[in-house]
């Protein structure tokens, strides 16, 4: 039995629909098509946005999906089910509070992103503002939701309740409608009788609190409420999503929280750990699911247009012209970047031009995983119990989680990555803002289909984790680098020999500080040795080399030998003709020393 | 472009005074409202903590409302408990700003006059001990802030001697410690040209004037005013240090394709207001404002307001726009770099006055962003690298995605210009038309 499934993305500015067929064994994406998104006025209806990208789509495939004049879309012989993720009106927007910033707030906001969020602001006690310019903030944000956090149980109640109070006072109101707004309380439960006993402008439920102890964290009980809350009551406020909801065969799920169920069926099915990177005009999304847990950061102020003058102060103009060839001039490149953001829907005529907006990523991405990596620190306040050789991973001194050498696969979308002109640019890209070590699956997802994917996985998980690997992710290879140690530039450290499964044979030396590029096609796997050197440390210890099955892609296997972090010449003259060496070779077909 | 009546609203962010009439004509000089009272931070009194009370029962002692003016030492809370009458009185004159059931408290707001005396606190008299002695005591140097009821000084038997007032420690003399509140004069001024045509109560008022608004891409600096000199030949000009004179003082200036940095400084040391221009380096707003730019809703201080009306980098100004600011030399016209990029767009705005022989239109313009699609033989400008500002027409619009230099596939135009016949992203290309300019604040008209 075949199935046709439609799926949209109800995106902040385009409605994506696409129409799969699932069979038993197989999925196959008959079309796609997208229309804007009509959440506001003069619409203010997204069913019209998302009824005409299905009637573009109907018009591609010859095949009729609506009825009634394309008026409704409902199940016929031709269509067996919608489902839908949204980010319209600008996703999910939510407003945290908690007590202090490094503790419950941090956690409230965790939770938030999570759970698919967009946050407005994050309010603590010891924000630094006083509580009238905290009330007249609050005031003219236009939350959907909140959640309050704050004291562990058994701790703080006056302060929560002064924050409750503050809530209270600034008196919020709804974005969509006239509806009081939801509130999740997720804080010490001592301060809830203050919620009951008094009259507020808020919908108030009550979680379990999501820092019960200093040194616990349990962020799921909010999560959930959080999204329950976004179905039942923000979604149906929204213009136009009651009917979508009637309509659709499984919840609504916010886009980024469905990237993040495709990801964890990804990072289950491989039984590896997985991170994605998604860099907009405005912002930089990070998911990450490390040891099944999912974590995102949103990198509100890093972006390739609208942001791109955040991003150069944010990294400062050098760090932009490293990655850029001597010929271009501070002054040029600084007005280039300044114009990006003036004119954020131009497009780069010249390679030189190019090279500026790649270099611009770069230095986003790599601060948004700087961002991403200072939330997923251990709890703040305590030490972490377990083994002590786990925990050597270090963020500016705090405790992370997890680091890079512990990603598996590493997928890269949004417009500078997933519109590079060549599948070797978006790689390079990602390597050097993401620096992967150890052995790295590298993937793209060029048109932004995880959300999909993530819906479907609600009621279909097979035919998903189908289209996920045959239809969303093009596998642009593997990507094998030194988890530390560094050696002289050139000098040899080792050999490397590749058998690939469909005939690939290579054989070479490696040289430090190199870059090395080796065809191996998508569906080829290879068994990879590197042999051991004493400086170098590919993950199981130094002398040890690496040993390995390795897959293929578009690119291939690419060896980077330029230390971890990348080890930069001293003087930004030295760094740009550094930078420049090692892309021209690449792009030239890779190095081969002595194969 | 037509002149069009415009009503401007001009108001105070905080209650003041209103200092114009209805229907009085304006200048943009003008001040229409101002307050001398510069709010701080609301002194919070625990009233029902004072009493021992139980937070929920302020609402039943509260004696006065929120908004509320009161004067030092006025009851503000009361309670008879067994017939015994229980008071709070207000430590200082100002205004109630919050009473708070949950916590039981009330904030108030401090104000008074801004000419008012320091306030001086002898904290020797008070801890009966000679100056020298006295000094060894305080907790405030010179210079500090300090707010209301925090300690000053405190001897060794923890004898404490509060601030009466927040504000400065302006001087410390012996062992007497000089208080002073901290009062702005905040102004509101017209702006613009015109007439008040209504009231806002205690914040301003409204002004109806006569202009012709432009919008630039880019400013920095806030609002001002001035007469207009233009201080280059034609769109393509360049501003030099040399072109700045010393009668620029007060003076907007309107370059054409470009203003050095030199010519920044120089117009920042003789005073002139603010300079318009095509384009500018980012390097040398960076080197004003003496940090990186991130433009937010507040305009960023470098001395002197700055509009852009292209883009960074040299770049002539669209010619029509030129020539209707140029038009002005000599009048005075208004300004503002307030720029914010997302969430709500907000452009630098240059308000020229309407000329008596120009129409003025009581209606709304239908708005210059009309998107049609663009067709073969329009007149376009390229708003791009490496053809920015340049001008030509349509003469091909291919059907398939093309490949640039750079490697990006997209779809193209194919424009007649005078370097010749150039491919051109269409998210490169803006609709140029003659009869219609001013509308610069719009993105790339993209088909």
């Amino acid at each position: 039995m075949r199935k046709r499934i439609l799926i949209a993305d109800i995106g902040s500015t385009t409605t994506k629909a696409l129409l799969f067929e699932l069979g038993q064994e197989s999925v196959r994406l008959l079309g796609g098509a997208d229309a804007p998104t009509t959440v506001e006025a003069p619409y203010n209806d997204v069913k019209i946005g998302l009824l005409q990208a299905v009637s573009r789509l109907e018009e591609q495939l010859d095949l009729p999906l609506t009825e009634e004049k394309h008026s409704i879309i409902r199940a016929s012989e031709h269509l067996d089910g919608l489902l839908a993720t949204s980010s319209a009106g600008g996703g999910l927007q939510m407003l945290v509070v908690g007590l202090v910033k490094t503790m419950t707030a941090e956690s409230a906001q965790k939770a938030a992103l999570g759970a698919g969020a967009v946050l407005l602001d994050v309010m603590a006690q010891d924000d630094g503002l006083e509580m009238y310019e905290r009330v007249t903030r609050i005031k003219e944000l236009r939350p959907d939701m909140i959640l309050m956090a704050g004291g562990i149980e058994g701790g703080a109640v006056l302060e929560v309740a002064l924050l409750a109070d503050l809530l209270v006072k600034a008196d919020p109101k709804n974005r969509l409608s006239d509806a009081k707004i939801p509130l999740i309380y997720a804080g010490n439960s001592d301060v809830r009788p203050y919620f009951e006993s008094r009259n507020h402008p808020f919908d108030v439920r009550f979680v379990d609190n999501l820092r019960p102890l200093m040194e616990k964290e349990d962020l799921n009980p909010a999560r959930l409420a959080i999204q329950e809350v976004f179905l039942n009551h923000v979604m149906t406020q929204a213009p136009g999503y009651k009917e979508v909801q009637d309509r659709v065969s499984a919840p609504i799920l916010p886009t980024p929280l469905a990237v993040g169920k495709a990801l964890e069926l990804l990072a289950k099915e491989e039984q590896v750990n997985v991170m994605a990177m998604d860099i907009g005009g405005a912002t930089t999304d990070v998911f990450s699911v490390y040891e099944g847990e999912f974590y995102r950061t949103v990198s509100a102020n890093l972006g390739m247009s609208y942001s791109s003058m955040h991003v150069l102060a944010e990294t400062g103009i050098n760090n932009i012209l490293r990655w850029l060839p001597a010929h271009l001039k501070e002054d040029e490149v600084r007005n280039w970047i300044h114009n990006k953001m003036l004119r954020p829907t131009t497009l780069p005529v010249s390679a030189d031009a190019l090279k500026v907006e790649q270099a611009l990523a770069r230095e986003a991405l790599r601060l948004a995983l700087e961002q991403h990596f200072s939330l997923t620190v251990a709890l703040r306040g305590h030490k972490r119990e377990g083994d002590a050789f786990k925990s050597n991973v270090t963020f500016f001194g705090e405790e992370v989680l997890f680091g890079m050498k512990d990603i598996d696969h590493l997928i890269g979308s949004g417009g500078a990555i997933s519109h590079a002109p060549t599948p070797l640019q978006a790689a390079i890209m990602m390597i050097d803002s993401f620096l992967p070590s150890g052995y790295t699956r590298l993937s793209l997802d060029r048109s932004f289909m995880l959300p999909h994917v993530g819906v479907l996985s609600q009621s279909d998980e097979e035919s998903a984790l189908r289209v996920l690997r045959n239809i969303c992710l093009k596998p642009l290879g593997s990507v094998i680098a030194p988890v530390s140690g560094y050696a002289n530039q050139n000098e040899k450290i080792g050999r490397l020999q590749l058998q690939g499964n469909k005939g690939t044979e290579k054989a070479m030396d490696l040289r430090f500080g190199h870059l090395y590029v080796l065809p191996l096609k998508d569906g080829e796997d290879a068994q990879v040795n590197i042999s051991g050197h004493w400086k170098l440390n590919y993950g199981k210890g130094h002398f040890k080399g690496f040993s390995g099955q390795v897959k293929g892609g578009d690119i291939g296997l690419i060896i980077d030998l330029r230390g971890r972090p990348l080890r930069l010449a001293k003087n930004i003259d030295d760094q740009r003709e550094q930078t420049e060496n090692w892309l021209v070779k690449v792009e030239m077909g890779g190095q081969d020393h002595e194969s | 472009m037509k002149a069009r009546r415009e009503t401007i609203r001009r108001v105070l962010p905080e209650m003041g005074r209103v200092l114009v009439e209805k229907d009085q004509p304006v200048f943009p000089d003008t001040i229409i409202a101002e307050t001398k009272l510069q709010p701080i931070e609301p002194v919070v009194i625990p009233v029902t903590e004072q009493l021992g009370l139980a937070p929920d029962t302020m609402g039943k002692m509260a004696l006065v409302q929120v908004g509320d003016l009161v004067k030092a030492g006025q009851v503000i809370a009361g309670v008879n408990i067994g017939g015994v009458n229980y008071e709070v009185h207000a430590p200082a004159d100002g205004k109630i700003e919050d009473i708070s059931s949950l916590i039981g408290t009330i904030a108030l707001r401090l104000e008074g006059d801004p000419n008012e005396p320091e306030k001086q606190v002898n904290v020797g008299k008070e801890l009966e001990l000679p100056d020298i002695m006295a000094r060894r005591f305080l907790q405030v140097r010179e210079g500090m802030q300090v707010k209301m009821g925090e300690v000053l000084a405190m001897d060794d038997e923890e004898v404490r001697i509060n601030a009466p007032i927040t504000g400065e420690i302006t001087k410390i003399e012996g062992s007497t410690v000089y208080i002073k509140r901290p009062f702005v004069l905040r102004q509101i001024s017209a702006y613009v040209p015109g007439f008040v045509v209504e009231i806002v109560e205690d914040r301003g008022a409204i002004i109806e004037t006569e202009v012709c608004r432009i919008n630039g891409i880019f400013g920095m600096g806030g609002e001002t005013w001035g007469d207009l000199r233009v201080a280059v030949t034609d769109c393509q000009g360049v501003v030099n240090a040399q072109d700045i004179r010393k009668d620029d003082q007060g003076k907007i200036l309107l370059a054409g394709s470009f203003v050095s940095l030199e010519a920044l400084q120089k117009a920042k040391e003789v005073g002139v207001k603010g300079i318009i221009s095509g384009g500018i380096n980012n390097k040398d707003l960076v080197h004003l404002a003496k940090e990186e730019i991130k433009p937010g809703v507040i305009a960023e201080d470098i001395g002197l307001t700055v509009i852009i009306t292209e883009g960074m980098g040299p770049i002539a100004m669209n010619p029509d726009v030129f020539n209707l600011i140029a038009k002005k030399e000599g009048q005075v016209i208004s300004i503002n770099g307030l720029t914010q990029i997302r969430a709500g767009v907000i452009r630098p705005e240059i308000l020229l006055p309407a000329g008596e022989l120009e129409a003025v239109s009581h209606q709304e313009e239908s708005p210059g962003t009309l998107r049609r699609r663009l067709s073969l033989g329009d007149s376009v400008r390229i708003v791009r690298e490496p053809w920015f500002g340049l001008l030509g027409q349509i003469s091909e619009i291919p059907k398939d995605e093309q490949i640039l230099p750079s490697g990006v596939r997209t779809l193209v135009y194919k424009i007649k210009t005078e370097d010749g016949e150039l491919i051109v992203p269409r998210a490169n290309v803006e609709l140029y038309e003659r009869e219609r300019t001013g509308s610069l604040s719009d993105d790339s008209a993209q088909s």
